[in-house]
């Protein structure tokens, strides 16, 4: 029944096309977690069988994320609260390490969690540049380069934008920066490309990098940050030995255990997830480009998630736009997701050069492998269906 | 069926509107207008308002508790060109505004109305205290059976296609009998307190018009007759009929606001005496159902001139600008800006309204 359905991912019976907000709880690792959750204890510190038990599912799940992620094990996995609290713990270190205040360098369409912390940093007198992306939405590493300094204390470059799916080219700016012989920290969000594109976390060259794991089917209210060997990290939670001293406080056992679930499924096949992301956004492109007169994509990069379309439709208002499709059962986006009902319009998208009026008439489309390409067919005709029914009625 | 939107504020009413749809099998959907930014205009957290961002989390809560979807449509920009723009600039220009009817009328039945078409629904709920009944083909506005929470007053600007596609839940029942069913259903917004008249003005109307960079022009406060008899800090701080706070002491008998002169800038003052007036204009005319003066000359009524204020008799004839409504019995004083409503003289049906106009004749 539709019309039972409030926030309830569990009874969901539409298309979500908003996975790059959260692929929602996959079926798998519900499964798995229904079976844990009869016999694992809850505190891995405690000494007794129940607790050497949560210990082992927490330390598979280090080891499932750091095959996933192709990282040796020397790398940390630092389990967080969130990719939020990744990204603060990274972001905030030149801070949290006593440094006297100097600079840093991002870009200008990272995600909220990490302009954030740069923006504190900024209050407390630091400096710090956020280099504008090209109208495709990409920055080349010369561009990069050319507003780094050495006296940088960290700098922070997205592996894939959320909203239009570009892919950075963090491994080329990484190896500029190393040539440089800078000291910089340097660190990478990386929610959106986990899971996406094939990660190689040696290969990237950073030194930290964050991650989610609701991104990738595991439950919300689990994250990572993942730190190179060598590199030295202090604490934003004081209190327990946990984490190895990085991070305070009683494991999040099922979500860390969830999250390990998910990046083994991720990683028994990810070439094949590519190719079905791939097929059902191409899918969904043709149908529309076929179906809507003069709708536009801002994916234009020359490298792209398999995964995110970002579409803009003239004189479409993409808030009712994404009200009229959740009543259909299909789940999109406007802009980045907001809770006080006042959608600024997109950063991303404004820092691409596009104006307000079309930022505002854009939706963003990301698919999963959780509906089959007939369903995503569907989906589509049913946007077009909407589209064109709001465009008659205005 | 078709879908019905039905805009909820956080409020028990709503929040009871909502319930009752939902019992009814309706399929429906949330929404709560932001219409204001409490954060940036400095809001009041120990007022009770409606719309803030706490009672957004009420109404998403109770949605959820129903089983129903629930959004925030933002309307901050209609609200200010429709609302406060006119709502400044009537005080400043010696009316007295009438808020709540220009949200209805330009806002909740309009902007919320196109939205909500917009996204496939036909129908709009809200939880005023007000009934829609059919009869002889045409829809008709009447007062709720509450007669202490009654929102008809505010409601005449409604047409007759707003209310074919308007339900108001609440409509036949009392204050208690709301509260009642929300606790029984175990909504949180049960025991919640009424929100204020002006949900956008969080202390006196001067200290909003003084946040909004309105400056106070000086001005004079003369009797009738033409005698100053003090100062004042701006006709927006008065209102005709107003009677406390006038700030002229000395007088054996208590001074009203007779008139306020946007023009020479100035506060006319008077005895009770002189007060009230006999007739009135009545601009910007609005019928819920038709004009009765398509088939008559004249025609009496029940005129009400302010929210909870009690109806009195007025006989309503057709003039240049609008209608003139005369007193037919007991007389009262108008304030021009504020909506007069006409009821049918059983008191029980909206005929229509319109905003009062300054050309009020005294006794």
């Amino acid at each position: 029944m539709r019309s039972n359905r409030t926030n309830n991912l569990e009874s969901f019976q539409g298309v979500n096309l908003d996975v790059n907000a959260s692929w929602g709880l996959s079926l798998a690792v519900q499964q798995r977690l229904g079976e844990l959750l009869s016999s694992h204890g809850l505190n891995p510190s405690s000494i007794h069988g129940q607790g050497q038990r949560a210990r082992f599912l927490v330390e598979e799940a280090r080891d499932a994320i750091r095959k996933l992620l192709n990282a040796p094990a020397s790398a940390q996995v630092i389990f967080t609260s969130g990719a939020t609290e990744a990204n603060n713990l990274a972001l905030l270190q030149p801070l949290l390490s006593g440094r006297t205040p100097s600079s840093y360098l991002t870009t200008a369409f990272e995600h909220p969690s990490v302009l954030e912390p740069l923006a504190f940093l900024s209050q407390r007198g630091w400096k710090g540049r956020r280099v504008k992306p090209s109208s495709e939405g990409t920055i080349s590493p010369k561009q990069f380069v050319e507003e780094f300094s050495a006296d940088n204390a960290i700098a922070s470059l997205m592996l894939a934008n959320n909203e239009i799916g570009s892919v950075l080219p963090v491994a080329d700016v990484a190896k500029l920066i190393r040539s440089s012989n800078s000291s910089t920290l340097l660190h990478t969000d990386a929610v959106q490309a986990l899971g996406k594109i094939e990660l190689d976390f040696s290969a990237l060259g950073v030194d930290m990098m964050a991650i989610s794991g609701h991104k990738i089917g595991a439950l919300s209210g689990i994250g990572a940050l993942v730190v190179k060997e060598g590199v030295r990290i202090v604490p934003l939670l004081h209190g327990g030995p946990q984490e190895k001293h990085l991070r305070a406080g009683t494991e999040n056992v099922l979500g860390i255990a969830s999250f390990g679930i998910a990046a083994e499924l991720v990683s028994q096949n990810l070439p094949g997830r590519i190719i079905e992301m791939e097929r059902a956004a191409r899918l969904i492109r043709s149908e529309l480009s076929s179906g809507i007169s003069d709708v536009h994509f801002w994916n234009n990069a020359p490298l792209q998630l398999p995964n995110t379309l970002s579409v803009h439709l003239p004189g479409i208002n993409a808030d009712d736009l994404v009200v009229a499709l959740d009543l259909a059962g299909i789940l999109v986006s406007s802009g980045s997701a907001c809770a006080s009902g006042k959608p600024d319009p997109s950063h991303v998208l404004l820092s691409l050069g596009i104006p307000e009026s079309k930022a505002r008439e854009t939706i963003r489309i990301s698919v999963g492998t959780q509906s089959s390409l007939e369903q995503y067919r569907l989906a589509a005709q049913s946007i077009i269906a909407t589209v064109t029914r709001m465009r008659s009625r205005s | 069926m078709s879908k019905i939107v039905v805009a909820m504020s956080g409020g028990v009413d709503s929040s009871v509107a909502a319930l009752i749809l939902k019992e009814q099998g309706h399929d429906l959907l949330g929404v709560s207008m932001q219409v204001w930014d409490y954060r940036r205009n400095g809001g009041c957290s120990t007022r009770a308002t409606c719309c803030s961002p706490d009672d957004f989390t009420d109404a998403r809560q109770v949605a959820g508790r129903i089983g129903i979807p629930y959004y925030v449509f933002d309307f901050e920009k209609r609200f200010e060109s429709e609302v406060i723009n006119r709502f400044i600039s009537e005080y400043q220009t010696g009316l007295t505004p009438t808020p709540c009817v220009e949200c209805n009328n330009k806002v909740k039945f309009r902007a919320l109305r196109e939205r909500a078409e917009q996204i496939g629904c036909e129908a709009l709920a809200t939880g005023h205290y007000a009934q829609i009944e059919l009869r002889d083909g045409k829809y008709r506005l009447l007062r709720s059976v509450d007669s202490a929470k009654d929102q008809s007053y505010f409601l005449y600007g409604l047409t007759q296609m707003d209310l074919a596609h308007t339900l108001f839940p609440i409509g036949a029942m009392t204050k208690p009998e709301v509260r009642e069913l929300a606790r029984l259903s175990g909504l949180k917004t049960a025991d919640k307190s009424e929100s204020q008249d002006i949900c956008f003005v969080s202390g006196t109307v001067a200290e909003f018009m003084q946040q909004r960079g309105i400056k106070t022009r000086q001005g004079d406060i003369v009797t009738s007759a033409g005698e100053k008899v003090g100062t004042h800090e701006g006709v927006h701080h008065f209102t005709v009929g107003q009677r406390r706070g006038i700030g002229v002491g000395g007088k054996t008998n208590p001074l009203y606001v007779l008139n306020l002169d946007a023009n020479s800038n100035q506060v006319v003052v008077g005895e009770r005496d002189e007060l009230d007036a006999e007739s009135f204009e009545v601009g910007e005319i609005s019928w819920t159902a038709e004009s009765p003066l398509g088939t008559q000359p004249e025609f009496e009524c029940l005129a009400q001139l302010r929210h909870r204020h009690s109806p009195l008799a007025v006989k309503v004839k057709q003039s240049e600008g609008g209608l003139t409504a005369r007193f037919s019995g007991e007389t009262s004083y108008v304030s021009p800006g504020q909506a007069a409503v006409f009821y049918d003289l059983s008191n029980r049906e909206v005929l229509g309204g319109g905003k009062i106009g300054r050309g009020a004749v005294g006794a």
